[in-house]
């Protein structure tokens, strides 16, 4: 494994969008259950929006 | 964009096979904290277990918290093929602060509520820290641990 220091946009990028697809893998895991935990779900969400904005201003810019 | 290795505790990766595991999912808040160490800390990658007998060796200065920042929304997840990823938020930046920490020389990942010890990075190579910028420090693409088929 690896963990970055002072990261540079580019690997900002790389992380948080494999970050985001373990979080949208984690959300849907977590809807599947019987009883979904609904603050887990809210939470992983709201990082998950995060990323997304993240990602989608670095593409705009 | 320096990047160092990520390292799991040998008695980490034991006990998550008898009964000592860490569950890395829930509170999904307040569960694993990321700590910046300064050289005083040297790991023991086969033995260190606790963070009470090594947290005398993280930095100190305004803008760091002891016991450092959280790491929140542990994810443990399958993909398709079959590999399991455990991953977790990056711990949130340390601000900028004229007197802050300028000493930190690796970090490691720990669990609050028990303790234990997670993952250590190696050495960063030099000293680091909020004295003069932002610190911030993130997982590599591939999260904290892997497990293939």
């Amino acid at each position: 494994m690896e963990l970055n220091f002072a990261p540079s946009d580019g690997e900002k990028l790389l992380r948080f969008k494999a970050r985001s697809k373990r979080l949208k893998l984690a959300i849907a895991s977590e809807k599947a259950k019987d009883t979904p935990n609904n603050d887990t779900i809210e939470s992983l969400s709201k990082e998950l929006d995060e990323k997304l904005l993240f990602l989608r201003n670095f593409l705009e810019d | 964009m320096p990047a160092v290795q990520f390292n799991l505790f040998d008695q980490f990766r034991l006990n998550n096979f008898n009964g000592g595991g860490v569950d890395f999912i829930l509170p999904v808040t307040g569960a694993l904290n990321m700590a910046v160490m300064s050289a005083l800390y040297v790991p023991d990658q086969n033995t260190d277990t606790d963070w009470t007998a090594i947290s005398a060796n993280e930095v100190t200065g305004t803008g760091y918290t002891l016991g450092g920042n959280p790491c929140d929304n542990g994810t443990a997840t399958v993909d398709a093929g079959g590999v399991v990823t455990v991953d977790a938020a990056d711990p949130d930046t340390w601000a900028q602060d004229p007197a802050g920490f300028s000493n930190g020389r690796s970090c490691v990942l720990y669990e609050v509520g028990s303790g234990q010890l997670i993952g250590y990075s190696n050495d960063f190579g030099a000293d680091q820290g909020n004295l003069n910028g932002d610190f911030f420090i993130a997982f590599g693409v591939a999260g904290i641990m892997v497990s293939q088929r």
